[in-house]
């Protein structure tokens, strides 16, 4: 996907790992534009919107209610998304959030 | 008398909340110089290199506190492609690097068993590739089999040329092993069975380079699901020996764990901070076997995680815990682990046999289902004439009352089918056995499997008849 940036836009890079890009269109790196919004952007919205644009299969494998399901770790440039507020987290322009599942079927 | 006060606890909450609120980043525990980058169980910050070094350590703990790596030890290490196993190749790299007085002084072979089989074609293309350059760029010497080997004499290759993946192209083995996994009914029986071709790939492989050594990158979060999922598929009597830091199965090889003492959180975030990219996936994206008794526990054990952090740690050290009195001649020939022989006084086991027997009788919707049944009790004699020499081995009888819960079953017809059946389920554990039974047909089983496990089985049956003769 290109990068465009526009001055009322909000560019990000979302990538997946451990088996999640699988649901993904089976691709690792999205660099994403959300819309702007007056509200600012947390990760909280973010999976909401991963969820609804993004998203190819099964959704049920990947979130669960407005996070994402236990056993896959978010990561907001390269740090653990626990220190930093987890869906609470406001986005800044081209974080890079990592999501990898540790989920493999017991 | 306890001196907490719970508004101890009120203050501690709020201030953790006021300090995410701004958004301050917190310190490293150990340098307290640094960023933290990851939270562990909670409570443990750490920085990027202090948190390497706290796992470079607990690898060379585990390792150490086996002593059982002397120097110049040949060590096979099992390796998937999965994110455990990227990491154990990555510290066994370090650790051959490092300087003199630290250096490890055994040699590591790997031993690469392909499962893309099950991964999209697409996928296929693109990661087998990436996997080749990582096993020529870990330095170390390498072999690559594929789970189909079992219907190859478990043949394997020593290739140089990373480009060339001409022996992991698709053929009529690879057909045989797909047919045999749709072959089998349910998820749970096709995880287990997955699990356990693995070992037993690792084991003759090992057997076949003389190798006694092996290692696996199962991690402490993996061990702890196998606890419970070991337990709830009747191989609890199995547990200690599928945790165990050396597992010692079978009496000439021994399988070590050395990621045992690290989670697979841990593991994802050393990967990340190493940049080393994760390869394979995980046997549930591509197969979508979501709807295992195994994969149900791991959400379960991840659930409770998330409230509260210890949850691995308790359950992977009450599995530690659990010790296994067993006689060492009786063992499952599929997985290797104990059998129970004396089961007089295990009421749920006869139960639960009742119950498959009589379960035809329950479920039984059409004609079909009874034309299947039936298929399933004949396929194994026609097998097992194609076995040389088995005509002519003596037959025994099975135990009395298994015998008389099939004679009960009117729809297995043929009584001595049955008992072929039975022959070699006498040779398999409570938790193989429930494979096989999940299997509409036996044909797709490797012949040389059966042929082992009715041989030895025979061997042993005589070893007993004689051993009153024997001075």
């Amino acid at each position: 996907m290109s990068k465009i940036c526009l001055s009322n836009s909000f560019p990000l890079t979302v990538q997946f790992g451990g088996g999640a890009e699988l649901l993904f269109n089976n691709t690792k790196k999205h660099d994403v534009i959300l819309p702007q919004k007056e509200n600012p952007w947390t990760l909280r919205l973010l999976i909401a919107w991963l969820k609804e644009n993004l998203l190819t299969e099964k959704p049920e494998l990947f979130v669960q209610g407005e996070s994402v399901r236990p056993g896959i770790l978010v990561l907001v440039n390269d740090q653990d998304w626990e220190l930093i507020g987890e869906l609470d987290y406001e986005l800044k322009e081209n974080d890079n959030v990592l999501f990898i599942s540790t989920l493999h079927g017991g | 008398m306890c001196s907490i006060l719970e508004e101890d606890f009120m203050y501690e909450k709020s201030t953790i909340s006021q300090e995410l609120c701004k958004n301050i980043d917190v310190l490293c525990k150990k340098c307290l110089d640094n960023i933290a980058m990851i939270k562990l169980q909670k409570k443990h910050h750490y920085c990027k290199d202090c948190f390497v070094n706290i796992i470079t350590h607990k690898f060379r703990a585990t390792l150490g506190k086996t002593k059982l790596i002397k120097p110049d030890d040949k060590v096979l290490i099992a390796f998937t492609g999965n994110q455990s196993s990227i990491t154990l190749l990555h510290l066994l790299k370090l650790g051959v690097n490092e300087q003199i007085h630290k250096r490890f002084k055994f040699h590591p072979v790997i031993l690469f068993i392909d499962e893309s089989i099950f991964w999209p074609k697409e996928k296929r293309m693109v990661d087998l590739p990436k996997i080749m350059k990582a096993l020529k760029n870990s330095g170390f010497k390498y072999y690559i089999t594929k789970l189909s080997s079992i219907y190859d004499n478990y043949t394997f290759q020593d290739i140089n040329d990373v480009n060339d993946i001409s022996c992991l192209k698709e053929n009529e083995s690879d057909n045989k092993l797909l047919s045999l996994f749709h072959n089998i009914q349910s998820d749970t029986s096709k995880t287990d069975f997955l699990l356990r071709l693995r070992y037993q790939i690792q084991f003759k492989i090992a057997r076949i380079l003389n190798y006694n050594k092996i290692f696996t990158a199962e991690n402490t979060t993996d061990l702890s699901i196998r606890v419970l999922s070991n337990i709830s598929l009747g191989r609890g009597l199995q547990v200690s020996f599928d945790v165990a830091v050396c597992d010692q199965k079978i009496p000439d090889i021994y399988l070590i764990r050395p990621l045992r003492e690290i989670t697979s959180k841990e593991i994802v975030f050393y990967n990340v901070f190493n940049k080393i990219e994760s390869l394979a996936v995980p046997s549930i994206f591509p197969m979508m076997v979501y709807n295992s008794l195994q994969h149900e526990t791991e959400l379960f054990v991840y659930q409770l995680q998330e409230e509260f952090p210890s949850t691995v740690y308790s359950v992977f050290h009450i599995g530690e815990k659990l010790k296994t009195y067993a006689v060492k001649e009786n063992m499952c020939h599929w997985c290797h682990n104990p059998i129970l022989l004396d089961t007089s006084g295990v009421t749920c086991l006869k139960e639960s046999m009742v119950h498959i027997m009589s379960k035809y009788n329950w479920d039984k919707p059409d004609d079909k289902d009874d034309e299947e049944i039936t298929n399933k009790n004949f396929a194994l004699p026609s097998l097992l004439q194609r076995i040389p020499g088995y005509e002519n081995a003596k037959q025994r009888d099975i135990a009395e009352w298994i015998n008389g819960e099939i004679k009960k079953d009117t729809h297995c017809g043929n009584c001595i089918s049955n008992r072929m059946t039975q022959k070699l389920k006498q040779s398999l554990c409570y938790g193989c056995q429930h494979i096989l039974d999940d299997m509409k047909s036996l044909d797709y089983l490797p012949i040389g499997i059966l042929h082992e496990t009715v041989a030895e089985f025979q061997a042993n049956e005589l070893r007993k008849e004689i051993e009153d003769f024997l001075l």
